[in-house]
C-alpha cells in the first residue's frame, strides 16, 4: 500500500520534495535585496522600510549587538509586540550569529525571568512598554544587556508626534532607562553602531531560536530550531501557496512575530519571497485591521478562526462597506476551522482560507490543505512536501497503525526540531528513532489518517486550551497557580466553549474551611502571576469537586457538568 | 506462569512473624528482581499518620498524578477514607522496608474501590515515594492488589492517569490491559480479571497475600487461630 497516499492530492506545481539552500536566515534577506532592493520589506502605519533599508539597518544592529559582546551560540531574548524593530531584531541576532528566544509580549515579569534564565539570555530586546518587568525580571537571569524601544521610533512623522502627546505616557510606552547600568536605547545603539557587522561563520545546522512551549507538566521549555529547519520551513510555506508571485503578494502579519506560526509563515516566508510584510501591531482593534488590508490591498492573510470570525461578524463587514477581494489565501491554524467561519469568510473575500496544523517543535508548519483543489473541512490537510507522517499506538507509541485508526501523530521532515534546550529526557521523549534509524517527533497529538491521505486530530494527548490566537493555556500550569493561593484547597481548570473554535479558561475552586476569597480575589491573585491570557474569565466556588472512588479529580466529569448545567 | 516472568519472590522477612499475630505485624516478604526486599500489609487505620507524612514527603508531580489535581496534604476527612477501610469492598496494600531500629518505613500504597452500583468493577490507585520509583516496588503493588481484588470477586480493575504517566502506563501494557483516552489528557485503563495467571507472583506467594488479605476483611480469624 501507499504510505504516502497524499502526494496525488498536492495542487499541481506543489513539489513532492525540494532541495533547501544552506543558508543561515538573514541571508534570505540578503538574497531578497539583490532582487528585490527597492520594494517595501515592511510596511507599519504607513510607513514603508524597503528591503534594502532594512538589509542595512540589520547589518548595523548586528554590529552594535557585536560590540554589546554577543558571540556566536549567545542567546537573545526579544520580548516585543509586532513592529518593524521585532524583525530587525530577529534578523540582526542571526546575522551577528546569536539564537532568538522570543518572548510573548504577554508574559509576566515572573514568566519572563524564568524564560530568559532558562536559555542563559545574555541580551534582551525589549519594547518600552514590556521594560517595568524586563527590569523587575532582571536580577533573576543572566541578562547582561537590556536594549529598549519604542514602538513609535518606525511610525510615520506626524503619527509619531501625535503618538508622543497623546499616547505614550498615558499607555506606559514612555519609560526612564538612564540610571539602569547595560541598558541602552535601540536607536542610540544604532546610531553608535558601525556600518557592517564582523562576519560569523554561521553553518545551517546551527541553532537560529530556542522557541519556548509549554507543557503539562512544569514550565515551558525550549524546542531547538536550526537556520535550516526554518529556512526550510519557509520553504515548504512558500511552495505550497500555489498561485502567489514572489515580489508581488502583500502579507498581513497580524499574528504575534513571537510566535512560531508568525515568525515562519509571516516574516520568514516573505523575505525568502519578496513579500511586503504589512506589521499589525493589535490585531484586537480589528477597525484598524480592517483598514490596514484595504490601504494596502493585503494578499495573504495567515490568521486563527477567531480572527477570521472577528472580521466577518465586524459591523461594518456586515454593512458591506469594506472590500476585502484583495485576499487570495488565508491558513488558518491554532484550532479548528470551523466550517462557518470559512464559508463566510471565502464568500467576504472570494479566497481560499484552509486549515493547516503545526507545532512549535516543528517550525512550525507540517500540514495543510490544499490552496486550489478541494480542501477537507475537519481535517488539517496534509502533510508538507518532504515531510512524512504515520500514526503508533497510543500505548507504546511504536507500532505503527493502519489507516483510519487513532493513535499518536509522528512527524519527520526537515523542519523537525532537534530537542528541547537543555531537557535531554523531554527529548529523548518526543524524538525517537525508529528501527531504521529515522527520527520521529512524537506529537502528543491523537490522529487519525484517512485513505486519501488526510489526517484528522481527534484529541490531544496534553490537555490544552485553546484560547484563540494561538495561545494555548495548560489547565495544570493555572491549577497550580491557583493552588497557590491561601485559601484555596482544590482547583480544577477546563476549557469552555466559546465562539469559533476558541475556549476560555473556566476554574472551579474549592475553598479551605474557615477561608474566604472572592472571585476578584482569585483573578487579581492569578493576574500578578501569569499572562493575561491563562487567567481564568471565569471562577466557580464549589463545596467539592466531584472525584472518583479512590479520590481523582476528572476535568472529564467537570467539563461534563458544565455542559449540562449541573453545579 | 512462567517463573522468569514473575515480579518478585517470596522470601522470609527479616523477622517473619507467626501466623496469629495482629495483622500489624504480619508482613509478607517479597524480593525484587534488583535483590530489593520488601514487605506487604493490608492498610489499617492506624497507618494515618504514616499516610500523611508518606504523602506530604511526594514530589508536587507524584502528588498531582495521584488526585490528578493539585493537592498538598490530605485532610483528615481523607485519611480516614483512605485509612479505615473494609479491605473488601476497599482493600489497600502498604509497601514497606524496615530501618535500622526494625521500624515499617512505607515506600507506597495500592487500593481498589469497588463501584458501589457494580460491585464486580473496582478503581484503582498506586502511589510510590520518588526516591523509590522505578524500582518494582508500583509493579509488585499492582499484582498483589490483583489477588486481593480476585479474592474477593473483582472481575474488572480500572484506573485513570495521566496519559503521560509512563510508568504507571507500562505497568498496565504489560498486564495486557485496555488504555482508552479519557479526553483532557488523561487516559482510562481497564483490566478484565479473568486469567488468574497474568499475575505475577507465585503460587505460594499469592496464597500468602490472600491469607493476610482475608485476615484484615475478617479480623475474627485472629482470634480463632
Amino acid at each position: 500500500m501507499d504510505s504516502r497516499p497524499w502526494h496525488k492530492h498536492y495542487d499541481e506545481g506543489v513539489p513532492i520534495s525540494m532541495d533547501y539552500p544552506k543558508l543561515a536566515l538573514d541571508q534570505l534577506l540578503r538574497e531578497a535585496v539583490n532582487t528585490y532592493g527597492d520594494r517595501d520589506a515592511i510596511l507599519f502605519f504607513g510607513s514603508g522600510i524597503t528591503y534594502r533599508e532594512l538589509d542595512a539597518l540589520v547589518d548595523r544592529l548586528a554590529a552594535a549587538l557585536q560590540e554589546l559582546g554577543l558571540e556566536k551560540g549567545d542567546r537573545v531574548s526579544v520580548y516585543m509586540a509586532n513592529c518593524p524593530q521585532t524583525v530587525m531584531a530577529y534578523e540582526a541576532i542571526w546575522r551577528a550569529g546569536g539564537v532568538v528566544v522570543p518572548s510573548n509580549p504577554l508574559y509576566t515579569a515572573a514568566e519572563f525571568a524564568h524564560q530568559a534564565r532558562d536559555a542563559g539570555s545574555k541580551i534582551a530586546v525589549c519594547m518600552s512598554l514590556m521594560y517595568p518587568r524586563v527590569a523587575d525580571a532582571r536580577g533573576r537571569t543572566d541578562l547582561e544587556h537590556v536594549v529598549v524601544t519604542n514602538i513609535k521610533e518606525y511610525f510615520p512623522p506626524l503619527l509619531n508626534r501625535l503618538f508622543t502627546l497623546l499616547k505614550e505616557k498615558k499607555g506606559g510606552h514612555r519609560v526612564e532607562i538612564s540610571d539602569a547600568e547595560g541598558t541602552h536605547w535601540f536607536q542610540d545603539l544604532l546610531a553608535g553602531a558601525p556600518e557592517k557587522p564582523k562576519p560569523v561563520d554561521i553553518g545551517p545546522s546551527d541553532t537560529a531560536v530556542l522557541m519556548y512551549t509549554g507543557g503539562t507538566t512544569g514550565l515551558p521549555k525550549g524546542a531547538v530550531l536550526s537556520h535550516t529547519n526554518l529556512v526550510a520551513n519557509a520553504r515548504q510555506c512558500g511552495a505550497w501557496s500555489v498561485g502567489l508571485e514572489k515580489g508581488k503578494e502583500v502579507m498581513l502579519t497580524a499574528l504575534p512575530l513571537t510566535h512560531s506560526y508568525a515568525m515562519t509563515v509571516c516574516m520568514n516566508q516573505s523575505i525568502d519571497r519578496g513579500y511586503t510584510q504589512v506589521i499589525v501591531a493589535d490585531p484586537r482593534d480589528i477597525g484598524g485591521l480592517l483598514h490596514v488590508i484595504g490601504k494596502h490591498r493585503a494578499t495573504v492573510f495567515p490568521g486563527v478562526p477567531a480572527l477570521y470570525a472577528a472580521i466577518s461578524s465586524h459591523p461594518k463587514v456586515k454593512k458591506g462597506k469594506v472590500d476585502l477581494s484583495c485576499i487570495k489565501q488565508c491558513l488558518s491554524g491554532a484550532a479548528g476551522l470551523p466550517p462557518e467561519v470559512q464559508r463566510r469568510f471565502q464568500e467576504l473575500t472570494g479566497g481560499r482560507l484552509v486549515e493547516g496544523y503545526g507545532l512549535s517543535e516543528a517550525s512550525p508548519v507540517t500540514h495543510a490543505n490544499p490552496l486550489e483543489g478541494e480542501d477537507q473541512l475537519g481535517t488539517i490537510g496534509m502533510p508538507m512536501p518532504d515531510t512524512d507522517c504515520r500514526i503508533v499506538d497510543e500505548e507504546t507509541e511504536t507500532r505503527v497503525l493502519r489507516t483510519g485508526n487513532s493513535g499518536v501523530l509522528c512527524i519527520t521532515g526537515p523542519q523537525v526540531m532537534s530537542g528541547y534546550w537543555n531537557q535531554p529526557e523531554e527529548s529523548e521523549n518526543a524524538l525517537r528513532a525508529d528501527e531504521s534509524g529515522t527520527v520521529w517527533l512524537h506529537t502528543g497529538d491523537i490522529a487519525v489518517m484517512e485513505p486519501d491521505g488526510f489526517f484528522k486530530i481527534v484529541d490531544r494527548k496534553k490537555d490544552m486550551i485553546l484560547t484563540g490566537g494561538g495561545l494555548n493555556v495548560y489547565p495544570r500550569e493555572v491549577e497550580d497557580v491557583l493552588f497557590e493561593h491561601p485559601a484555596v484547597r482544590e482547583a480544577g481548570v477546563i476549557g469552555v466553549p466559546v465562539e469559533a473554535a476558541d475556549q476560555r479558561v473556566k476554574a472551579f475552586v474549592v475553598l479551605e474551611e474557615g477561608e474566604e476569597a472572592s472571585v476578584d480575589d482569585i483573578i487579581a491573585f492569578c493576574r500578578d502571576r501569569m499572562a493575561r491570557f491563562k487567567v481564568p474569565k471565569q471562577i466557580e466556588f464549589r463545596d467539592e469537586l466531584p472525584k472518583t472512588f479512590v479520590g481523582k479529580v476528572l476535568r472529564r466529569q467537570l467539563a461534563e457538568e458544565e455542559r449540562s448545567g449541573e453545579s | 506462569m512462567n517463573k522468569n516472568h514473575l515480579v518478585a519472590n517470596l522470601v522470609a522477612g527479616p523477622h517473619h512473624p507467626g501466623r496469629g499475630e495482629p495483622p500489624s505485624a504480619e508482613l509478607v516478604w517479597f524480593e525484587l528482581p534488583n535483590e530489593l526486599r520488601v514487605g506487604l500489609r493490608p492498610v489499617h487505620p492506624e497507618d494515618r499518620d504514616a499516610l500523611r507524612e508518606g504523602f506530604a514527603r511526594l514530589s508536587k508531580e507524584s502528588r498531582y498524578q495521584r488526585f490528578l489535581a493539585p493537592m498538598e496534604r490530605l485532610t483528615s476527612q481523607q485519611l480516614s477514607y483512605l485509612t479505615d477501610i473494609d479491605h473488601i469492598s476497599h482493600f489497600a496494600w502498604a509497601a514497606g522496608v524496615l530501618d535500622p531500629d526494625g521500624d515499617e518505613y512505607g515506600l507506597g500504597v495500592s487500593r481498589y474501590v469497588v463501584d458501589p452500583e457494580n460491585s464486580r468493577h473496582a478503581e484503582i490507585a498506586i502511589v510510590v515515594a520518588d526516591d523509590h520509583q522505578g524500582r518494582g516496588i508500583g509493579t509488585l503493588l499492582m499484582h498483589a492488589l490483583l489477588v486481593a481484588a480476585m479474592d474477593h470477586g473483582v472481575k474488572l480493575l480500572f484506573g485513570y492517569a495521566l496519559a503521560e504517566n509512563q510508568a504507571v502506563l507500562r505497568i498496565f501494557e504489560r498486564l495486557h490491559a485496555r488504555v482508552l483516552p479519557e479526553g483532557h489528557g488523561m487516559v482510562r485503563c481497564e483490566l478484565p480479571l479473568v486469567e488468574p495467571n497474568t499475575i505475577g507472583l507465585d503460587g505460594e506467594a499469592q496464597s500468602e497475600l490472600r491469607w493476610v488479605a482475608s485476615a484484615a476483611a475478617h479480623p475474627s480469624r485472629w482470634h480463632r487461630m
